[in-house]
């Protein structure tokens, strides 16, 4: 039966280096948070068994590169995924911009079949950011708040891409969920991965299985292998 | 990782050689094949040369150990002229090669002509005990068949029934008594679609029917329970347990997605991380029009046979060469598509190339796990050859006739094999059996213990015969060790199959065929002959291939050879030679082999190949004398070792 097995689902996070998607990763797998920054080198893979709707899944979680020297490992990495993570960090305006490049970039090259009904997931991740940075941003925010051609607000003294903003992008790109967590407090991270793993789970949507015709046999078909058997 | 890409010329070896010969078997990945030349290696050794105390005494290009000895045994290292081997002669050692090769020839045409063997009267209609049982189990068999039939109807098709299994223990009591053959077993595959309309997935409804129709076949006999309880053997490892690094040889195999399928050890699913690496390793080639091959590491190789939508991959310290790992891939590729068939599955990729296949293969997971087992042990798969029960002539003639008198018109093959030994086959005249197929079905025997005990008809894609498709196999045991396979193109023969055994057990047993057909099974099985029949002390073991016919034979592994390390290492020593003599760019003739604990004697010819091992302190010139009287005694014993003319069906109409 189709599912006796665990079913398996690959889960490719994408976003700008430095958004803390290998963080994210950690924090839910191994429940563990550092500090320290290591660029991913190609990609990461973790494995994690979540129970959804009763379902006992696996998911195949390949954290990529957000560096573009690193973004060389292929069209066919892509392929067959079940979800996609955009990640951004919500104090780093630059890194929600280019969402919407690498949502493009993913449908090209995983060209999953109904792209407009591939799931994604967004996070916005960094919502602790800690106090000192922030002040050091909240400076230069104040200043870029004068400029009223941006987007950017202060809000409760921390500085963050726009919820709002955040949240009507996803509306437009067909309602896609939409979190904001902080891996490092492990705020939220459970329940986005949960949300990624109910989505991708409607990937698994059974395929046409037909009995191949059966074989005719006649003398035209001959086959010799040139054996005595 | 150290790593350093070069063309792989000096790397890719083997095959290549061999699928100039048409007749043997080419490995099943031509079309990877031809991209060698612009593919690469990365490679942390370089290409290991010879083995340590192999003299290859080739003019000037030799790593002698061995004082070249004056037998004049001469190994013939020029890749070009392999078939040129009588003009290079022009001492004692070849000139008896040249002798022996034309004895072979006219062995050859000997074979061309057709034997019928003296008839037997087997038409005798005495029914047996084993017989009565058989019939009226059949009966209500039918009766379960058409009730099944009306089922059929409201049953809707679902691919994690591929199999539905019926189970049925004969009623009659006084006859269950011989054992074994009251169970009849029909596996037989869900109709095709049509019956009703409705094929569409997302919309087809599970019905409760269905699942507990299935659920209850499932769990009602021990095929069914392959299919669920699958106990996988190292199952508990995963890649955080040393037991599971310590193994010497994994495979795995992966969708081109980086889905894990199935792994050799451990669970697949939790060490599907790993697939994921190996699947970016080979998009990152992929992305330059580039195709993975082969890395070396350390005593490590890693071999990809990417034959898409599966991805194939073998880690290996056993030692064995990259063209052999590749054909053990090629078989495990083989292996699934026997299940599925190349189209069924090409199709569901096409549709979903995130497809977990892993429910789909659900169930047949023993049988790649024994492929795995019997790629270890039993030299076939090395050599690209079946092996034959040894049996006189006579009788294996006699048999093959009351075979092919059985024939019906949905009988595509007959064949009558111990579990990985051919008795005999009888085929269409048209159409032969490719060896790879044939490994299949013997795989398929030895891989489980539940043909033994029932009638079993199931679908079965042989994919050099044709990949698109199914063939359906009745399976039976006739007698201890002697299982007969009836193959068929249509999938609703199984009755008309079952008569067609019935006839030839009556027919068998009339002539008295059946024990001794028994008793050769169960010497077969410990061997079939001893290395002492051959009358040459000093001889140890060999293998014999005859290149005609893609059959080989081998005496019974006793002392030093009787423990499975010893086997192993044997098996692993030929495995050696063979890839040392086959190697694309400097293929061998003749290989005189010092090793620690034997010595071999490694000699290809255009119509045979044979591997011989002899005692450690053997020395040149005995090997190539025992060697020839070997080959001598192997010629007078042909027609009992192998089976020179496959009969057709068509010589029985």
């Amino acid at each position: 039966m189709a599912s006796r097995k665990k079913v398996l689902l690959k889960v490719i996070i994408l976003g700008e280096s430095g958004v803390g998607k290998t963080s994210l990763m950690n924090q839910y797998v191994n429940k563990k948070f550092s500090n320290q920054y290591k660029a991913t080198i190609g990609a990461d893979f973790l494995t994690k068994e979540v129970l959804v709707d009763d379902r006992l899944v696996t998911m195949q979680i390949w954290d990529t590169a957000g560096q573009e020297r690193f973004q060389s490992l292929g069209v066919a990495f892509y392929r067959g995924a079940d979800c996609c993570v955009l990640v951004y960090d919500v104090n780093n305006a630059k890194s929600f911009e280019t969402l919407e490049s690498w949502r493009d970039e993913f449908l090209i090259q995983a060209s999953p079949r109904g792209p407009e009904n591939f799931p994604f997931v967004v996070i916005g991740n960094k919502i602790d950011m800690e106090e000192s940075k922030r002040m050091m941003w909240d400076q230069t925010m104040t200043d870029l708040r004068a400029r009223s051609d941006l987007d950017i607000y202060i809000y409760d003294g921390v500085i963050e891409i726009s919820q709002k903003r955040a949240m009507a992008w996803c509306q437009s790109k067909g309602n896609i969920p939409y979190f904001e967590t902080s891996a490092k407090e492990a705020i939220n991270v459970e329940q986005a991965f949960q949300t990624i793993a109910k989505n991708a789970l409607q990937q698994e949507v059974e395929v046409e299985i037909d009995f191949p015709d059966p074989i005719k046999i006649d003398s035209d078909t001959s086959k010799d292998f040139g054996c005595a058997c | 990782m150290p790593t350093k890409s070069r063309p792989t010329t000096a790397l890719v070896f083997g095959q290549q050689a061999e699928t100039l010969q048409p007749h043997l078997l080419p490995p099943p990945l031509q079309d990877t094949e031809s991209l060698s030349s612009d593919d690469f290696v990365l490679s942390a050794s370089s290409s290991s040369s010879a083995p340590t105390g192999t003299a290859t005494a080739a003019g000037g290009d030799s790593h002698s150990k061995v004082p070249s000895a004056r037998s004049g045994l001469k190994t013939i290292s020029d890749s070009l002229n392999q078939d040129d081997q009588s003009s290079e002669s022009s001492d004692d050692a070849d000139g008896r090669l040249t002798d022996t090769e034309s004895e072979q020839v006219r062995a050859r045409t000997r074979t061309g002509t057709p034997v019928i063997a003296g008839r037997t009267n087997n038409h005798h209609h005495g029914t047996t005990e084993h017989g009565t049982t058989t019939s009226s189990a059949l009966q209500s068999l039918r009766e379960i068949e058409e009730h099944d039939h009306e089922g059929r109807q409201t049953q809707l098709q679902g691919l994690e029934s591929r199999f539905r299994t019926t189970t049925l223990v004969a009623q009659d009591q006084d006859l269950t008594s011989d054992g074994g053959d009251n169970q009849l077993k029909v596996l037989r595959p869900k109709p095709s679609s049509g019956s009703v309309g409705n094929n569409s997935l997302s919309s087809r409804p599970k019905s409760h029917l269905q699942r507990t129709a299935s659920m209850k076949s499932y769990d009602s006999d021990d095929i069914s329970n392959n299919h669920g309880g699958y106990q996988k053997h190292y199952g508990d490892e995963d890649h955080t347990t040393s037991a599971w690094t310590e193994h010497r040889k994994h495979f795995f195999i992966l969708s081109s997605a980086g889905k894990p399928i199935y792994a050799r050890y451990g669970d697949e699913s939790r060490i599907s991380s790993y697939m994921g690496v190996i699947q970016a390793l080979i998009s990152f080639f992929a992305d330059n029009d580039d195709t993975l091959r082969c890395i070396n590491a350390g005593e490590h190789r890693f071999v990809f046979l990417l034959k898409a939508p599966l991805y194939l991959v073998c880690v290996s310290r056993s030692g064995e060469s990259e063209s052999q790992l590749r054909d053990q891939l090629g078989y495990l590729y083989a292996q699934i598509i026997s299940v599925l068939t190349q189209s069924q599955m090409t199709k569901i990729f096409e549709q979903r190339n995130n497809f977990d296949l892993r429910g789909l293969i659900g169930g047949t997971e023993i049988f790649l796990d024994s492929l795995g087992k019997l790629m270890n042990t039993y030299p076939g798969f090395m050599l690209g050859a079946i092996q034959c029960l040894t049996m006189p002539r006579e009788l294996r003639d006699k048999v093959g006739a009351v075979l092919g008198r059985a024939k019906c018109k949905p009988l595509l093959y007959a064949l009558l094999v111990t579990p990985t030994q051919l008795i005999t086959l009888l085929r269409p005249r048209t159409h032969s059996m490719h060896p790879a197929d044939l490994h299949l079905i013997f795989n398929l025997l030895s891989g489980s213990t539940t043909f033994e005990s029932s009638e079993s008809w199931t679908p079965i894609c042989l994919p050099k015969f044709n990949n698109k498709s199914f063939l359906h196999a009745y399976i039976c045991y006739i007698a201890k060790k002697v299982c007969m396979l009836l193959i068929s193109p249509d999938k609703d023969s199984f009755f008309e199959m079952s008569s067609v055994k019935q006839k030839v057990v009556e027919g068998l047993e009339a002539g008295g065929m059946l024990a001794s057909l028994e008793n050769y099974a169960a010497a077969g099985t410990r061997g079939g002959f001893s290395v002492g029949d051959t009358g040459i002390p000093g001889l140890r073991h060999f293998l014999y291939k005859s290149r005609v016919n893609v059959q080989f034979t081998m005496p019974e592994l006793t002392e030093p050879y009787a423990t499975t390390t010893a086997r192993k290492r044997l098996l692993r020593q030929y495995q050696n030679m063979n890839e040392r003599m086959h190697r694309k760019t400097r293929p061998l003739k003749l290989l005189f082999h010092v090793g620690e604990q034997e010595t071999l004697l490694g000699w290809v010819t255009s119509g045979f190949e044979l591997y011989a091992a002899f005692g450690p302190l053997v020395s040149k010139s005995a090997v190539v004398l025992m060697s020839n009287k070997l080959l001598k005694w192997i010629r007078k014993q042909e027609d009992s070792l192998l089976i020179l003319n496959s009969p057709s069906f068509e010589k029985f109409k």
